[in-house]
């Protein structure tokens, strides 16, 4: 329950801020510019080249949106002296962790979804139909990909002490993980040329979409385009990408919890 | 039953021991005072008591719960008003106290408490962003007292408070402790801390230096009492030795026609002026009683960094309730 009580209270705390307001408009219009997007690159749109317009835009302003909102949620109270008025009472360290996660994961979440709910209504008007199964998977995937950040950018502020320091790391964070696909791919290149390693162009794929973009790319984007390969292996296939997201959503908060669990405050 | 108990509570910042292997018990329904020149270490032990920071060795247990295993349960019925904090900005006094309330589970009305500390009900629905250093001092104190605690433990609660707030919060305090509420609060307003506390602990370098009541520590400093005499003439080798020699008088010292005979037990000073108006004219005569200020700084060397310290507690001073006080 009192998980719930922190993501109320951290909710009715930055119910009036600037940062809700940004984020209610970025994140909400991102798949809606995604298609406006879209529509204003060629005059014959598809439904495929739609959902890489929208992966464009919101495979970059979703997690940068949902990183730089959680990244100001621990440290900044920390930093300010706020947490040590919400622990003075019986709440633990955990469960203050727990409902700032559900707090902000609400805030970057229901925007999105509503802004999502916009996108079908989009595609369902479309002249040529698209797969609803395809639909779901854009919408689901676009989902856990906001959970990761929202879980790395909150690990990142309950390790850090100051505000603007977790900003800085969970912009570093973000920076690497949507280049890592590319970074893994210029690693291939570069040790396929030295006879000594035998590591297959597969495993550098496979690496490429370890971090929580490349995974969403994957999945999202075709094969062919920006991000998006083949799926030669179960280990580039949706199942794999999924449970790499989750492992980003778990794994980050985690450390951040270990790590905040021991801070002086 | 005891309230706070601590041993060998040590924590070290590098190679800084803030708290040195502290002993402290308080008892259930005492009014404790925890004293100490800044950098004492009061704010870290008491941060250690609400688990703000782990002790390096030692132990702590706060209403018989152990700080450290416990974690936050420990401070289920506990009020706090701690050092360093701050209020959310866009929350008003009455959305601060819903949400802790409910952070606490505990049953209480918002209103109510406002009251209590004092918050007008034209500044309760503002943001508290907009508040004084004052007014989130009421505030946050409303918040330690939601729930009726057990134990409420108040660092520096005076701090940025007028005089008149100041008198209301020991006020306050007394009528929480008459209600049975356990109060622990350091503070640099000895005088603050003389009127209300039943018993005083004193932090110097790291370490608790002293505990007992004030009249105790009076007595373990010796002197309890200053009687002071003014004769009509300078007196007589004999006059002084007279008083010297009374039983309980501890010291005599002469400046003119002011004389000071230091008592150490309260039935002297009679012995003293009966012994003074045999061979001398006394005009007037006044006791002393020695000021925890003054206990303060024989225990510790100092007699504080704060100015408040020495300063009358307070006065007849009518400043408004929230706009008088310092930013």
């Amino acid at each position: 329950m009192s998980v719930l009580d922190v993501a109320r209270h951290d909710l009715l705390a930055v119910r009036r801020s600037l940062l809700l307001k940004t984020v209610l408009v970025a994140v909400g219009l991102a798949p809606v510019a995604g298609i406006a997007l879209g529509f204003a690159l060629t005059d014959e749109v598809t439904p495929r080249f739609l959902l890489l317009s929208t992966w464009l835009v919101v495979g970059f302003v979703v997690p940068f949106v949902a990183t730089l909102t959680a990244a100001t949620a621990i440290a900044a109270n920390l930093e300010a002296g706020r947490l040590r008025l919400l622990l003075s009472g019986p709440t633990e360290r955990g469960e203050a962790l727990l409902g700032t996660l559900c707090s902000r994961l609400t805030v970057v979440t229901v925007p999105l979804a509503l802004g999502l709910a916009g996108f079908a209504a989009v595609f369902a008007a479309l002249p040529q139909p698209v797969q609803p199964g395809r639909l779901a998977g854009f919408a689901a995937f676009t989902l856990a990909a906001a959970a990761a950040y929202v879980s790395i950018g909150l690990a990142v502020s309950a390790a850090t002490r100051s505000q603007t320091r977790a900003v800085g790391t969970a912009l570093g964070a973000f920076v690497v993980t949507l280049f890592w696909p590319r970074i893994a791919g210029i690693l291939g290149s570069l040790l396929a040329g030295d006879s000594g390693l035998l590591l297959s162009a597969t495993a550098f794929d496979v690496l490429g979409r370890l971090s929580p973009f490349g995974a969403y790319s994957q999945v999202i984007s075709d094969p062919g385009a920006i991000y998006g390969i083949e799926v030669t292996t179960p280990l580039l296939g949706a199942g794999a990408m999924a449970v790499v997201l989750l492992g980003w959503i778990v794994g980050p908060l985690a450390v951040g919890y270990r790590r905040f669990s021991r801070v002086d405050l | 039953m005891t309230a706070i108990r601590t041993r060998g509570l040590t924590k070290t910042f590098g190679g800084v021991t803030a708290v040195d292997d502290l002993d402290l018990r308080v008892e259930s329904g005492e009014v404790f005072g925890f004293l100490g020149p800044n950098g004492a270490g009061k704010s870290t032990t008491i941060d250690l008591l609400l688990g703000f920071t782990s002790p390096t060795s030692g132990e702590a247990t706060v209403l018989g719960r152990d700080v450290r295993s416990a974690g936050a349960d420990a401070r289920r019925d506990v009020g706090v008003l701690p050092e360093d904090y701050a209020v959310y900005d866009d929350l008003s006094a009455r959305e601060h106290l819903r949400s802790m309330i409910r952070l606490k589970a505990v049953d209480d009305d918002p209103d109510r408490l406002l009251e209590t500390v004092g918050i007008d009900p034209a500044d309760r629905d503002r943001p508290a962003g907009g508040f004084s250093k004052g007014m989130c001092q009421r505030l946050v104190l409303a918040v330690a007292l939601a729930g009726d605690p057990d134990l409420l433990i108040l660092d520096e609660p005076s701090s940025g408070l007028d005089p008149s707030g100041i008198a209301e919060i020991r006020d306050l305090v007394r009528a929480e402790a008459e209600s049975g509420t356990t109060v622990f609060f350091s503070s640099h307003r000895l005088p603050q801390v003389e009127a209300v506390c039943d018993r005083v602990g004193i932090m110097d370098d790291g370490r608790l230096v002293a505990v007992d009541t004030v009249d105790g520590l009076r007595e373990r400093t010796g002197g309890a009492e200053r009687l002071r005499l003014s004769l009509r003439d300078p007196p007589t080798e004999e006059t002084l030795a007279r008083l010297g020699a009374v039983d309980g008088v501890v010291d005599v010292t002469a400046a003119d026609e002011d004389v000071t005979v230091v008592c150490g037990e309260p039935g002297a000073k009679a012995e003293a002026v009966a012994a003074a108006t045999r061979d001398a004219a006394v005009a007037d005569f006044a006791v002393e009683t020695t000021t925890l200020a003054e206990l303060f700084e024989r225990f510790t060397g100092t007699d504080g960094d704060d100015p408040a310290a020495t300063e009358p507690d307070t006065g007849p001073v009518s400043i408004g309730r929230d706009g008088g006080e310092s930013p």
